[in-house]
């Protein structure tokens, strides 16, 4: 498979000899276009939000960020951001989702392609745009007509079998964060259980540990998005 | 640019012969729930409605959706056809433009709430976006975007759904029968979420209404296949409904406002 043209909406259609195999929407990265976009999904209470503020905070002064949040039901995920001060309130947009999360971000994601674009006239063409989905279910994953790669986040605290209980966001994701560890002993669950749970259905994609709150993994994703970045700017394969 | 004219002459209602494979597929693809075009995340006033205790039930579920099929509903029908023939009968890319700037003119004139025509607009975007990604080749070369073009961004929903569906071979009846079944399904549907009703029962309503309002549909195609074939400055829409529902205006300005809510309208 590869890149063949960008057709007139300026995104990326994806051949596969002389079938059209996938659409990336928007308007590819790389190219002059677009910001490169990471979807950040997961269940509720997982860490999502921590995360977004976190990397928010370690990546800002290297490279221009924009974040669109997908609260169920009100804007509060968005006002958390803007209320700690990770990014100026015009860089943060909310979306509405209508009672269904997953609906936007993978079905019908027309909302939030506007919001990205609008944050993209904001963010430039070199920068970074992060899309937090609401919170919702193990199969819960983003489209790739939105976003460009994408986390999804579970944590210790919901139990150490929810990695074993797998779905889309766990074995499928680009990256896995498995959050709270810190408090793996308190709730009984065991970290290496989970990873290694993790590990079995991931087919080799990454895992990263770690405890938002304490900062301590935050690096390391805030890594893997920069390179996954960087791997996207790269000119297409001919 | 490419003509305007067509691949189908039409004129022929629904059930006369065979409709072309585009407008059979792009029939039912725009009245699927799961195209992508946005609708799932608006409610149309249904969640004001069930906030301020005018709805409960499915009976009044169903009440506020005939009260919007008979006012909105059939303002709608008529925008988008007038909208579909307007492409189909326009010689010149003026032409169309002048046509769907009187049309969204008309729409605005007739929708009180910034809200709601702000609403209206959002869904012209979405209903674009979604077309253009779904039919790029139908839609090529149209000029829909190009500021000399049509400027199909940013209208109203029904004049960039008028416009499209005629891209797609779809009739005058067929056009206005999607935007009713939008207009009608948008609600009910968000009611199914809002309330808890029964989806079959639900979509039983649905049927009965569309079917109950296909009379208005026909007459909306009538009379947008009445005006004169010369269209710009001199298009007639006299014979556009001015009824309106000032209670869906009124529950778009309070929805708007609220920091709680699960639908964007």
């Amino acid at each position: 498979m590869w890149v063949e043209r960008s057709d007139s909406l300026h995104r990326d259609v994806v051949v596969d000899g002389d079938r059209t195999v996938g659409i990336m929407g928007g308007g590819p990265a790389g190219d002059g276009h677009r910001a490169f976009r990471v979807g950040i999904g997961g269940p509720v209470g997982s860490g999502k939000t921590a995360l977004v503020a976190a990397l928010c905070a370690e990546l800002r002064h290297s490279v221009s960020l924009g974040v669109v949040t997908n609260d169920i039901y009100t804007t509060e995920d968005a006002d958390t951001l803007r209320r700690l001060g990770v990014l100026d309130a015009d860089r943060i947009k909310a979306v509405r989702t209508g009672c269904c999360p997953h609906t936007a971000i993978r079905d019908d994601i027309g909302a939030n392609l506007e919001a990205v674009e609008e944050l993209d006239e904001l963010v430039g063409p070199d920068g970074l745009v992060l899309v937090e989905s609401g919170g919702d279910n193990l199969t819960a994953t983003f489209s790739y007509g939105l976003i460009d790669r994408q986390i999804f986040v579970l944590d210790v605290a919901g139990g150490d079998k929810v990695a074993r209980k797998g779905g889309p966001g766990v074995t499928r994701s680009d990256l896995l964060v498995v959050n709270k560890i810190d408090l793996a002993e308190m709730v009984g669950a065991s970290v290496e259980l989970m990873l290694a749970d993790s590990a079995a259905v991931r087919d080799g994609r990454p895992v990263i540990a770690t405890a938002v709150r304490s900062g301590e993994g935050v690096a390391a994703v805030a890594e893997w998005v920069m390179a996954m970045r960087d791997a996207g700017r790269a000119p297409a394969p001919n | 640019m490419a003509p305007l004219t067509p691949t189908r002459p039409d004129g022929a209602l629904p059930g006369e012969g065979m409709a072309s494979p585009t407008a059979s597929a792009a029939m039912m693809l725009l009245t699927d729930g799961r195209f992508p075009s946005g609708g799932h995340a608006y409610s149309a006033g249904m969640e004001q409605a069930v906030t301020w205790g005018d709805v409960s039930t499915l009976e009044s579920a169903e009440a506020f959706t005939v009260g919007r099929a008979s006012t909105v509903g059939t303002l709608a029908a008529q925008v988008t056809a007038a909208a579909n023939l307007t492409v189909m009968g326009a010689s010149t890319v003026l032409e169309v433009r002048q046509a769907l700037d009187r049309l969204d003119g008309a729409v605005d004139a007739r929708t009180a709430s910034a809200a709601a025509r702000r609403v209206s607009r959002l869904q012209g975007r979405r209903w674009l976006r979604a077309v253009q990604g779904t039919w790029p080749d139908e839609l090529a070369g149209q000029e829909t975007d190009s500021p000399r073009g049509w400027q199909l961004r940013g209208r109203h929903g029904w004049v960039v759904l008028g416009a499209a569906t005629a891209l797609l071979d779809l009739t005058a009846e067929q056009a206005a029968t999607v935007a009713l079944y939008e207009l009608v399904g948008t609600p009910l549907w968000a009611a199914v979420r809002l309330l808890g009703l029964d989806p079959m029962q639900t979509a039983a309503v649905i049927a009965r209404l569309v079917t109950r309002f296909e009379p208005e549909v026909r007459a909306a195609a009538n009379g947008a296949r009445a005006m004169p074939p010369s269209v710009g400055a001199a298009f007639d829409l006299s014979w556009i409904s001015w009824s309106t529902a000032p209670l869906s205006d009124l529950a778009a300005e309070a929805h708007v406002g609220r920091e709680e809510r699960l639908f964007a309208s």
